[in-house]
């Protein structure tokens, strides 16, 4: 048996693999999305100055980073429908479930490179945005949270990935999503070459792109004349501001 | 217009300010030296409600700065209006902190935006009136990074009185500049000055200090030792830590 | 200095040890030593096997009574199991077991970690392209519902808009995609996961082996009970590779002598099997 170009062709755009893709896709960006928010919101309360609040913040990252991934997914498919019998309904889908495992548990690990990206701005930022008497959300959303994001960018691009691949543990509580998927298709022709390469071909699609996107932010946050190009979907060219032509 | 006594702080068991009584008069150019560790600019975050003090009384135009009556008693002052005073309390740090992700022009709005509420084009024509004073107009659309040392301080200037300040403060405005780079800073601050602007100027410049200053204040060991008007102070210091510090810095005038 | 290297000895040995250990998790050798089989001459066993002088055998022992851990010791057993220790043992070879997921069990097949795959695999067209097999036991496909059957399945049918779970990988899901309109599928690594589903409420079917039905039936009485079962019966076969032309000749002779002499029958017996259902051509 060698390699068949067109089981490999059929694999790769057959509906099964590309809904599998999708779920994939989605999954991760939408655990993504939330655990970015989240993290931010924990990573802030880490600085509060209540001690209630930096205590629960505190115990957030250290809970959620401790317990395995594959723990948390399983215990929101299985052990909360114990507690919650609502959550044996039809409405509360794999992809409901894994949703809320991966965004709780990647929000503890985006709390910390948020923090650390935090921890890194000069502490003259802060000092400069209150002796102009601005307050603490304006201080936060138009000085720290932009700083923090360029240096957020590599390691939150890091995340995105292995979340990416973390989807895959979704397979315990029934999720179709990729690989799940491709062991099927596998168990059923036992083509596993052509199979394996196909759902190989999904994840470099989608983590090019990834990284697309990553380069785009970088240069985008880049703080420079040459650089600004509005938009982070239009390519970036050199413009020529009326102010600087004489 | 800007009145401190009896200001005491203290950084853990390091007592930094030990008793300070100072006053500035509306106009007035008031320049503090000392030695590092003096306090001196310890004293100016703390006039500029940046630090919190330990103990003393804060005065702006006769308000008490920091607290508040409340059914007769006194509290500490509520963030807004802590932050409102110090919006009237223009500040120029040794380091510039200009906002690295903003351009000059955005760096010198942003305090109205986010502070006064102005809408982006009102404040862009203030912020743009006010580059052009500093002389960085042209300059306008540059990120900090693309700036020299003396057009980041200039910027900085711009930024802090943009908001209309009622005093300025300059902590070592240019001690962290290339010799080269000094003169452009000090001529806006000298510009300033004789615009009328109360400031309060901490400097090594003492050429400087001595001509635009109204008043010289020498700071030693948390406390003010001596103040008298410039040519008195640099001639004839009349306390002996004034003396031994000009002395170390090669600047008692035999004249 | 003399109590680091004392710790330093007994931190390698420990770890020796502990190694040495977890290497044997998924392999377990059966008992050393080859007794004749009972018709008295040894038979020849096939040659190129992967492991000189044993029979590795691949089981997801996940499915009892096929292939499944003895509750107790954790040990490999179960009817395919014990019958391929029988084999080995007519053999004269040592026995092993490669535990793993079910939809693993044929990729491991084909790429030469075991000899058999033997854990109640169904004989299929689509297997038989690529592989051998050998039939031993009939058996039939059946739905199990809650006990008192709350959504009233009485056909594959019933289950349209229902929500049926099963393993992942398995003839059960082809089955279940075949239903029109489909009903909400949830595949799972371990039949035993499907299982726990219907048991919490969440799925309203699952469909399976009679003879995990059986088994289950026995571990928790009057959890669920068997709704239809399908009137096609399938066959479980032995699986090997179609290059080793050696196996299935030494297999169906193998086969043959122990369902003559009743071993087969008893094994059956053992884990509550149809002594009937045995058909070894």
């Amino acid at each position: 048996m060698t390699f068949d170009l067109e089981i490999f062709w059929d694999a790769l755009t057959s509906q099964e693999f590309l809904d599998g893709a999708l779920i994939t896709v989605a999954l991760a960006v939408s655990a993504m999305a939330t655990a970015i928010v989240f993290g931010l919101v924990v990573a802030v309360a880490r600085g509060s100055e209540v001690a209630a609040v930096r205590w629960a913040a505190a115990t957030y990252t250290w809970f959620f980073r401790a317990v395995p991934t594959l723990l948390q997914i399983l215990f929101v498919w299985n052990a909360l429908p114990q507690l919650f019998p609502a959550l044996k309904e039809d409405w509360f889908t794999p992809f409901l479930a894994g949703y809320i495992a991966l965004a709780l548990n990647e929000a503890a690990y985006m709390a910390e490179i948020t923090r650390s990206g935090m921890l890194s701005i000069d502490p003259g930022q802060r000092l400069a945005a209150r002796a102009l008497g601005m307050r603490s959300w304006p201080t936060l959303r138009r000085i720290i949270i932009p700083q923090t994001i360029r240096v957020a960018i590599p390691p939150a691009a890091n995340e995105f990935i292995t979340l990416l691949k973390l989807t895959s543990l979704a397979s315990v509580i029934s999720l179709q999503e990729l690989l799940t998927v491709t062991g099927q298709q596998v168990s059923l022709t036992f083509r596993f070459a052509e199979l394996y390469a196909a759902a190989t071909v999904y994840y470099l699609v989608i983590v090019s792109a990834l990284m697309i996107l990553q380069s785009r932010l970088e240069r985008r946050y880049a703080w420079s004349s040459r650089e600004r190009s509005g938009s982070i979907l239009s390519r970036s060219r050199p413009r020529l501001r009326a102010s600087e032509v004489r | 217009m800007l009145a401190a006594s009896g200001v005491r702080k203290s950084y853990g068991r390091d007592e930094v300010l030990r008793g300070v009584d100072i006053e500035v008069a509306r106009g007035e150019v008031k320049v503090i030296l000392g030695a590092s560790g003096s306090g001196k600019s310890t004293l100016l975050r703390c006039l500029a409600l940046l630090e919190p003090v330990d103990a003393g009384e804060l005065y702006l135009e006769g308000t008490r700065l920091g607290v508040k009556q409340k059914r007769g008693r006194l509290v500490p002052a509520p963030d807004r209006e802590l932050c409102r005073h110090r919006s009237e309390l223009g500040m120029v740090f040794q380091r510039f902190n200009l906002f690295p992700h903003l351009t000059a022009i955005e760096n010198a709005m942003v305090g109205l935006v986010e502070v006064r509420g102005l809408k982006r084009r009102d404040a862009r024509e203030q912020a743009l009136a006010l580059l052009d004073r500093v002389g960085l107009s042209a300059r306008a659309n540059a990120y900090p990074s693309e700036l020299s040392g003396g057009q980041q301080q200039r910027v900085a200037i711009a930024r802090a009185l943009v908001m209309h300040p009622k005093v300025m403060m300059f902590d070592e405005p240019t001690s962290a500049l290339d010799a080269e780079l000094v003169r452009e800073v000090l001529d806006v601050i000298e510009l300033l000055a004789d615009g009328g602007m109360t400031m309060v100027v901490v400097t090594h410049e003492l050429s400087f200090a001595r001509r635009v200053g109204d008043r010289v204040a020498m700071m030693d060991a948390g406390v003010l030792v001596e103040e008298a008007d410039p040519d008195s102070f640099f001639e004839s210091p009349q306390h002996k830590r004034s003396r031994s510090f000009l002395e170390a810095i090669g600047h008692l005038d035999t004249q | 200095m003399r109590k680091w290297r004392l710790l330093v000895a007994v931190l390698c040995v420990l770890g020796l040890s502990l190694a040495a250990g977890a290497c044997g998790d998924d392999e377990e050798d059966s008992d050393a030593g080859a007794a004749p089989n009972e018709a008295g001459a040894r038979l020849e066993p096939p040659r190129d096997l992967i492991k000189e002088g044993t029979l590795v055998q691949c089981a997801d022992l996940s499915f009892p009574p096929m292939t499944f851990e003895d509750p107790q010791t954790s040990a490999p057993t179960g009817f395919d199991v014990d019958a391929a220790k029988a084999v080995a043992e007519a053999w004269g070879l040592e026995h092993e077991v490669q535990n793993m997921p079910f939809d693993g069990i044929l990729p491991a097949l084909s790429s030469g970690r075991c000899d058999l795959a033997w854990t109640g695999i169904f004989v299929t067209p689509e297997r038989l392209k690529t592989f051998s097999a050998i039939p031993y036991l009939e058996t039939a496909q059946v739905i199990i519902v809650p006990e008192g059957n709350p959504a009233g399945i009485s056909s594959p049918d019933d289950l349209s808009g229902k929500t049926a779970a099963t393993q992942s990988g398995t003839e059960y899901v082809k089955s279940l995609r075949e239903i029109e309109p489909r009903p909400n599928i949830q595949t799972y690594p371990k039949m035993t996961d499907a299982i726990q589903q219907l048991v919490i409420r969440r799925a309203d079917a699952v469909v399976t082996q009679d003879t995990e039905a059986a088994y289950r039936s026995t571990q928790q009485p009057g959890a669920f009970e068997v709704a239809y079962t399908y009137a096609d019966a399938v066959e479980f076969g032995v699986y090997f590779g179609k290059s080793s032309a050696d196996m299935d000749a030494a297999l169906t002779k193998a086969l043959r002598s122990l369902d003559e002499d009743g071993t087969l029958a008893e094994i059956a017996e053992q884990y509550e099997l149809p002594a009937e259902n045995l058909l070894i051509r």
